[in-house]
């Protein structure tokens, strides 16, 4: 394994030829970009687990540092730090480390915090060595256990997650301290009166794992902590009033208005279980009414059913990236609240754009087929749509082109903005599009697009292979939002055309990290470069440690 | 005793839409212009609203849950993922509203399971055309085995050995069949197709309403047709979108600007339109030749016949839904 030595050159890694790292990089940053892990239109889950896992496999192998470095890049998926996560736990660090120990335990410490509390759970259970999921290999040493131990018991939203997750919760601290060692602290920390030795087996087991600094903890905060590990040990005869989720979720089975602030699915199991004569629409408008619907998710998938009942949810539009802001809109319409949000989503995602334009010509697929899959309805249009409106902050002057579709202008509020709802229809008929594009004279046109053409099947090229035989030579960047394993990729448009780049991108933040990777194609040093600067500034977890450590 | 029944009339307030192509693979779509102004679209119900269960081998029980009168396409077919034998039926199925009816000549597609299906609202796939008109040429033929030697030439003709079940040719081809999903696209107002391959006409499908076609659009794109083109397209081993082909005329530039490009591809769209006009206007001119009513519910009967769509290729065979004023449903395919 080479490490990073010097910080002014740091891709500069010691006997590997740039080439080797472009290439790698580039896979790298298709994957950790795109692939969710799960079976696609075209291929096998374990096919798709396959490729994940060599393309990770060896980038780290080239460098522990640059591997970290990439994880920490907007747009990473969580699955991707998850599996990094897993590599990195699963490894020990060599001496010739550019990250110090301490600092790669804040990297990771950064990663678990960027995780939802199911996927961070899913992570550390599989630590378990169950099933191989993140290619994680049973893992139980002196970091892992920290890493657990700190992340769950200083949580804030223990108690919550104490009902909400009992049994993976139960599973992952027994792997972490040891089947009897779990059950005796269960045990234990029920108890009110303790011998010396029972204390001293929580001091050694709990309270060293609380606080910053694991050091002085409240009493409060102990016993919170020791209530909810006795309830996941099943010691649920004396909860104190102070618990009240842990009260909740036991009243609730006798009395269902105990129990309309616990999460959606408790109490829905509970109301089916133990209230059957309670309709799911009927308590959905109790716990509206009560405010009892909180997650962000939940606030936003709800808004339909909960107004068809006769409810309200609050939301803040503001929560939501714009991928999920456009699909809300799709849902239930757009309000003048969701524009301007994904006006000031637009704006700082184009911050992060490592490019400008002056004259930018945006082509949007709008066709039928961006519509998406059952399972993931509009995801690629309210994509293309966030991305179109990144790229026209991006530009001083811009023109926008759409294939297909048709603009949604019922119930639009009437505000001043470049923001638009396009609903999906027709074919993929590009080659029009892009002959507009060409004549606008553009620095470059963007082309957002699932590859999918048919009007027919290739024009896009033969119309380009043209302009470029009659000297137009403006770069076109194809960018696309729906992963195609057939590729290994994402579907081109055309191939064996000069300056056409087709980038993975999943949502706008990620746009940053998918047109880099065009320019680690043309010019590496310059492209590795680039996502450097992405890599150790703004919100990245790495931002500010290395100058902290010393390094920068 | 036979008669005919004229393209034009099938085709009465139908028009083409543009052309969609891929590969080896064309797909004109139809589209409802006036045909509004004849057919009542509330009248029908679509598929998805039939629950189809067996009751025994070679039996597929049907039940119309909508109030609307439903057409079940030739060729139906139900894979389950429960432990139940699947099957098909030959001929298409009129459902008057809330009715029911017990098949008595369906097949079975999985000679290796037991088991009936329950009854429910299955997911519908169309037979692949091979198998399709198989099907409908044993629509009065009772049993339930009938197409097992079929099912396991037509796997065998796939590179599938040993297996007299349709659904290993699924699984197999899953890949190809999916995606041939994601290329074609409906278009607004479509209600039909006409289906091209290697330019020979293998399809025709017309649907009483938009919803009912937006529903048997992937079954029909993603079994039925889909299945024969990723094997000819297989064959071909050419990638589409390199190498122009039939569909796709090249490009010829009178000059070398972009307004010259511009007026190239406007061209071949033109020439393109053209062609699909030229084509459907000598399908107007057509006859399907059917033979007696082979059903007669709700004042809806069905016949079964056959066309000749093009001079050089070979007939097509199918089924067509009438009433006393109007036809709401033709079918018709073959290789």
């Amino acid at each position: 394994m080479n490490s990073i030595t010097r910080i002014d050159d740091v891709w500069s890694i010691v006997g590997v030829e740039p080439a080797r790292i472009a290439d790698d990089v580039c896979a790298f940053l298709d994957v950790s970009t795109t692939s969710f892990g799960r079976a696609t239109h075209y291929n096998s889950r374990e096919k798709q687990l396959h490729t994940e896992a060599a393309v990770h496999g060896r980038l780290f192998d080239i460098s522990r540092d640059l591997y970290q470095i990439l994880l920490s890049l907007p747009g990473t998926t969580d699955r991707a730090r998850q599996i990094g996560m897993s590599a990195l736990l699963g490894s020990k660090q060599g001496k010739e480390c550019l990250l110090t120990g301490n600092m790669e335990r804040r990297v990771l410490e950064s990663f678990v915090k960027s995780l939802p509390p199911q996927r961070m759970l899913k992570l550390f259970d599989a630590f378990r060595g169950f099933g191989n999921e993140f290619g994680a290999k049973k893992s139980n040493n002196a970091r892992t256990r920290k890493l657990i131990l700190r992340t769950i018991l200083n949580s804030p939203r223990l108690e919550l997650w104490t009902i909400k997750y009992r049994s993976k919760l139960q599973r992952i601290l027994s792997h972490a301290w040891g089947r009897s060692l779990g059950s005796a602290i269960g045990a234990v920390a029920a108890k009110e009166i303790r011998t010396n030795k029972e204390q001293s087996m929580l001091r050694k087991h709990v309270l060293s794992y609380l606080g910053s600094n694991c050091g002085k903890v409240e009493v409060v905060n102990l016993n919170h902590v020791l209530e909810c590990i006795a309830f996941l040990y099943g010691e649920r005869d004396r909860i104190s009033d102070d618990m009240k989720l842990l009260q909740s979720f036991i009243n609730a089975k006798a009395n269902i208005f105990d129990g309309l602030k616990l999460p959606a699915e408790i109490i829905e199991g509970i109301r089916s279980t133990y209230h059957k004569n309670v309709s799911a629409s009927e308590l959905l408008k109790m716990r509206a009414d009560v405010g009892g619907i909180k997650t962000r998710y939940e606030k936003r998938v709800v808004q339909k059913r909960v107004k068809e009942v006769g409810g309200k949810v609050e939301m803040n539009p503001l929560d939501y990236d714009a991928v999920e802001l456009y699909i809300y809109a799709f849902e239930v319409g757009a309000s003048s609240e969701i524009l301007e949000a994904l006006d000031k989503k637009a704006k700082d995602a184009a911050k992060l754009l490592p490019v400008s334009y002056d004259k930018l010509a945006i082509i949007v697929d709008a066709s039928k087929s961006m519509e998406g899959s059952k399972e993931q309805p509009m995801r690629p249009l309210a994509t293309a749509l966030s991305i179109r409106d990144m790229l026209q902050m991006s530009a001083i002057e811009s023109t926008v082109l759409y294939c297909g579709g048709f603009a949604d202008t019922k119930d639009m509020p009437d505000i001043s903005s470049n923001i638009k709802i396009v609903k999906p229809s027709y074919e993929t008929e590009l080659a029009q599009s892009l002959l507009d594009a060409l004549a606008y004279e553009p620095d470059a046109v963007y082309v957002i697009s699932d590859g999918y053409e048919n009007s027919p099947a290739g024009r896009f090229g033969d119309v380009l292979r043209k302009a470029r035989e009659i000297g137009i030579d403006v770069p076109v960047i194809h960018c696309n939002p729906v992963f195609a394993s057939e590729t290994g990729s994402v579907r081109a448009l055309c191939e064996g055309i000069e300056k056409v780049t087709t980038l993975p991108v999943r949502s706008p933040m990620a746009m940053g990290s998918g047109i880099i990777r065009g320019l680690i194609e043309s010019d590496p040093r310059r492209g590795l470069n680039s996502i450097l600067r992405i890599a150790l500034t703004g919100d990245s977890p790495l931002a500010g440690l290395l100058t902290e450590g010393g390094v920068l | 005793m036979s008669r005919n029944i004229s393209m034009e009339d099938i085709l009465f307030g139908i028009g083409a839409g543009r052309a969609q192509s891929v590969g080896n693979m064309e797909v004109i779509p139809l589209i409802s212009e006036d045909r509004d102004e004849i057919i009542d679209e509330s009248m029908y119900g679509n598929p998805a609203e039939v629950e189809i269960g067996t009751r025994d081998y070679g039996e597929v029980d049907m039940r119309n849950t909508s109030d609307r009168v439903n057409i079940v396409p030739p060729g139906a077919g139900w894979v389950v993922k429960e432990a139940a034998q699947d099957h098909a039926i030959g001929s298409g199925e009129i459902l008057g509203p809330k009715a029911s009816n017990l098949v008595k000549t369906a097949r079975c597609i999985q000679s290796n399971q037991g088991g009936t299906i329950s009854k429910a609202t299955h997911e519908m796939l169309v037979l692949p055309v091979e198998l399709r008109g198989i099907a409908l040429a044993k629509r009065n033929t009772h049993g339930y085995s009938e197409m097992w030697d079929d099912l396991a030439n037509f796997n065998s003709q796939h590179g599938i050995q040993g297996f007299k079940e349709l659904a290993i040719f699924l699984k197999e081809f899953k890949r190809q069949m999916d995606q041939f999903v994601a290329e074609f696209e409906l278009v607004p107002n479509q209600i039909g197709a006409v289906i091209i391959i290697n330019g020979k006409v293998i399809g025709i499908e017309i649907a009483p309403t938009r919803d009912y076609w937006q529903y048997v659009w992937t079954p029909l794109i993603r079994v039925c047709y889909g299945s024969l083109a990723s094997e000819c397209y297989k064959r071909s081993s050419v990638d589409h979108r390199n190498i122009p082909i039939s569909n796709r005329d090249p490009l010829e530039l009178v000059e070398n600007t972009l307004s010259g490009l511009r007026d190239a591809v406007l061209k071949t769209d033109q020439d393109r339109i053209d062609a699909v006009n030229v084509f459907v206007s000598s399908l107007k001119k057509k006859k399907f030749l059917v033979g007696n009513v082979e059903q007669n519910r709700s004042n809806h009967y069905l016949l079964s016949g056959l066309i000749r769509p093009d001079r050089e290729n070979g007939q097509i065979e199918g089924q067509i839904v009438v009433t006393e004023k109007t036809i709401p449903f033709f079918s018709a395919c073959g290789v």
